[in-house]
């Protein structure tokens, strides 16, 4: 903002200093006008005193003229009066320089005959060179003066001529009126004339064609060339002839001389005209000048507060928007700014916005289970987008899982009915059955077939053995679950638990073969129920996934560390590793052909796992996918 | 009456054999013929062999989906129009077996009446199919 103002300033400055230039210029101007108006007062008072100094003269000689004197000091005094009115500053020492402070008490003196003519005539000649002298309008040196240089240098020059005139003049007249030291004088006044004619050729030279023209016109026809002749005929011979007696050359001097002196004015009045005008010119420029400036600084001011105030504006809308970015909102509008610092700053923010909706639309979708969302971090400093990343990854492995656990659920509770239900129909089935048999035996009378009620109690007694053992496993889960399982922990002999259990799945099975390593009689302490349901979990697990196959070893051996292993070895399906590391988590169950799956609750293994682990062993598994499983427990020796 | 049951056959589809034995024993009972299969394979060929009237499975095959098999006997022209009667224990059973093509349901465990019930209700329908 204050940066904004140095231009400003600057330029006030430089139009203040071409102002002050101008006016300089028309102070110089005015200075020249005024010189030419004082020039023209000054030439009246030098007519007015050539007056009194003739009569004065006459007076002083012989007593004669006195009232035209008189009335002629009247006037002078008027003439002076009115220089001093009008140039009062300018004119401080202009009566000492012309000895017109003197003229008071010369008058006197020459009232009461204590002057001499020929220093009557002394005084009021060196008063009207030194008068002459003031005359002349400098020239000087300005450029914009060019146009009337020449005029003014004329005009000077003239002035010049004038003043040496008048004493040519006056010499002259002294000689005709006294008749005395004629050529004394004539030959004192001939320096004087060289000095008029080096004037007159300065002029001819310098002076504009017109003003030459005119001067020539002057010599030739006028008055100026009577007198001109009469003095260049005096300087020839060195006589004085009878061609103008005091009286005539005065008059006819005069009048040439006056007519030198229109020429000056005449020229000065040309010059007044053409400095008016450069007056009137320069004086226009500077108003122009002046209203420019005040434009321009009305406009600097209006560009500065506009500037500002669209710049307080961007920062004001920059500003809430990185607010509502603080304060978490995103989809801000903002529209595109320059291409400066705070347009490159609006983008900044713009792309802030972006990633943070971005984000915010992914983690959404993330929110409402769509992990196909693509998050891509802007950085590897981009702690929210990694952090996006990391919770989708979290989020998506959390949301597999529970989908694999409900899926393996639903699973459950199908085929728990199913398992469960089978049984249940076959006993019911086969019990309305035979309610119906005897119902309809006792009507008939007929004999009640043996071989049915045996084949039908045989399958009763079974299946009500599989739904106890169903319903065993699903309370051990149950128990464990609930983190209520407890062993009933004695002495007994593994080898007849083997034993016994292997023989009672011999029994069951009419298609696999199983055979029983007896490697070591060992007893072991601990719950004997729970460790048969381990043994025939293990052995229903490797008839059920060798259907190919039916060959099935168990065997009990000595361990590492004091413990016992019990292995049952299938040459069925096998597992793959993938599969193995699942097989021991609840609800797991082993994917058949085409992903169908076997019958069972998915709970066996879990349970057996949770039953050896519970005795302080291991159960481990060593699989190939189709070349059977080897599953192997360890227990504790007693 | 007598003689008209000798005549209907009806296939027993399931892979647990003591439910296979236990329908084959009160299907005989009640004077049906009845022929088991536990996987689809054995089925077909019982199928292709013989003139079965009705098939009586579960839905819930070891191996296969019997929903599944439903469908392909649904689809061959040679097996569309025999009914199917499917049971199972699963809570939304019933819907899952009409949407794969079975004629009927019935929930297990199940009243023997209600089964004869509705294998006659099948074989009437079959009656006045063949009267027609």
């Amino acid at each position: 903002m204050l940066i904004g103002l140095v231009p400003l300033i600057l330029l006030i400055y430089l139009s203040v200093q071409l102002i002050a230039e101008q006016e300089k210029k028309l102070n110089l101007l005015h200075g020249y006008i005024t010189r030419i108006h004082q020039s023209s007062d000054i030439s009246k008072l030098i007519n007015e005193l050539q007056e009194e100094r003739r009569f004065s003269f006459d007076y002083a000689l012989k007593g004669g003229l006195k009232d035209e004197m008189l009335h002629q000091r009247v006037i002078t005094d008027s003439a002076v009066q009115w220089l001093k009115n009008t140039y009062k500053e300018d004119l401080s020492d202009f009566t000492v320089y012309t000895f017109l402070s003197d003229l008071a008490t010369n008058r006197t003196k020459i009232d009461s005959g204590n002057m001499n003519a020929n220093a009557v005539m002394h005084y009021y000649t060196t008063a009207i060179f030194r008068l002459n002298t003031t005359n002349a309008v400098a020239v000087g040196n300005n450029a914009y003066l060019d146009p009337i240089y020449k005029e003014l240098e004329s005009q000077k020059i003239l002035s010049e001529m004038i003043t040496y005139m008048n004493i040519i003049r006056i010499n002259i007249y002294n000689v005709l009126y006294t008749r005395k030291y004629m050529v004394e004088t004539l030959m004192g006044t001939l320096g004087t004339h060289d000095v008029y004619e080096t004037y007159e050729k300065e002029f001819f030279q310098k002076a504009p064609a017109a003003v030459v023209n005119e001067y020539k016109e002057l010599i030739n026809k006028t008055a100026l060339k009577q007198t001109n002749d009469y003095i260049d005929t005096l300087f020839s011979t060195f006589k004085f002839d009878s061609t103008y007696d005091h009286q005539q050359w005065w008059d006819i001097s005069l009048e040439g001389i006056t007519q030198l002196g229109d020429l000056q004015k005449k020229i000065l009045s040309n010059v007044e005209v053409a400095i008016n005008t450069i007056y009137e010119n320069e004086h226009k420029a500077k108003i122009r000048t002046i209203i420019l400036l005040i434009v321009m600084v009305i406009l600097g001011i209006a560009i500065i507060v506009y500037t500002s105030r669209s710049i307080t504006l961007m920062l004001l809308d920059l500003k809430k928007a990185a607010q509502l970015i603080a304060d978490g909102a995103t989809g801000l509008q903002l529209q595109k700014l320059s291409n400066d610092v705070i347009g490159s700053l609006s983008d900044s923010i713009m792309r802030i916005d972006k990633s943070n909706k971005v984000l915010a639309e992914a983690a959404e979708s993330i929110g409402k289970g769509k992990f196909e969302v693509h998050v891509e971090p802007r950085s590897k400093d981009d702690v929210l987008g990694n952090a996006i990343v990391q919770m989708k990854n979290d989020l998506q492995r959390f949301s597999n899982e529970r989908k694999e656990l409900e899926k393996r659920k639903d699973m459950f509770i199908t085929m728990a009915s199913h398992e469960l239900k089978t049984p249940i129909t076959s006993i019911q089935g086969y019990v309305q059955l035979l309610l119906k048999m005897i119902n309809d035996q006792n009507k008939k009378k007929e004999e009640f077939p043996k071989p049915v009620l045996f084949d039908s109690l045989t399958t009763i007694d079974k299946q009500i053995s599989k739904l106890n053992r169903l319903t065993t496993e699903l309370l051990d889960l149950s128990k464990i679950e609930a983190g209520q399982l407890q062993l009933n922990k004695q002495p007994f002999n593994l080898n007849q638990l083997l034993l016994e259990t292997v023989s009672e799945l011999i029994q069951t099975t009419t298609t696999h073969f199983i055979t029983f390593k007896n490697g070591i009689d060992v007893d072991v302490i601990g719950d004997r129920d729970r460790i048969g349901q381990v043994i025939t979990n293990l052995l229903t697990n490797a008839i059920k996934y060798s259907p190919g196959d039916n060959k099935i070893e168990v065997s009990l051996s000595k361990g590492p560390d004091g413990l016992v292993a019990i292995t049952v070895r299938d040459y069925g399906i096998g597992i793959d590793k993938e599969e193995q590391k699942k097989i021991f988590e609840r609800f797991y169950r082993a994917l058949g052909k085409e992903e169908q799956t076997y019958p069972g609750f998915g709970i066996g293994l879990f349970i057996a796992n949770e039953f050896v682990q519970k005795h302080g062993g291991r159960l481990t598994v060593e699989s190939e996918k189709g070349k059977g499983s080897e599953f192997t427990f360890t227990l504790p020796v007693n | 009456m007598d003689r008209m049951k000798n005549e209907v056959l009806i296939l027993v589809l399931d892979d647990d054999p003591d439910i296979c034995s236990m329908l084959k024993m009160v299907l005989d009972y009640h004077g049906y013929g009845a022929m088991d299969a536990e996987g689809e394979e054995k089925a077909n060929r019982i199928l292709a062999e013989n003139n079965v009237d009705l098939i009586i499975m579960d839905m819930l095959l070891s191996g296969a989906d019997g929903t599944d098999i439903c469908r392909h006997l649904k689809q061959d022209e040679r097996t569309a129009s025999i009914p199917i009667l499917m049971f199972s224990a699963h809570p939304n059973a019933q819907k899952i077996c009409l949407e794969a093509g079975a004629d009927d349901f019935i929930a297990k465990p199940f009243e023997m009446n209600e089964l004869i019930d509705k294998i006659v209700f099948f074989l009437e329908g079959r009656k006045v199919k063949q009267v027609q």
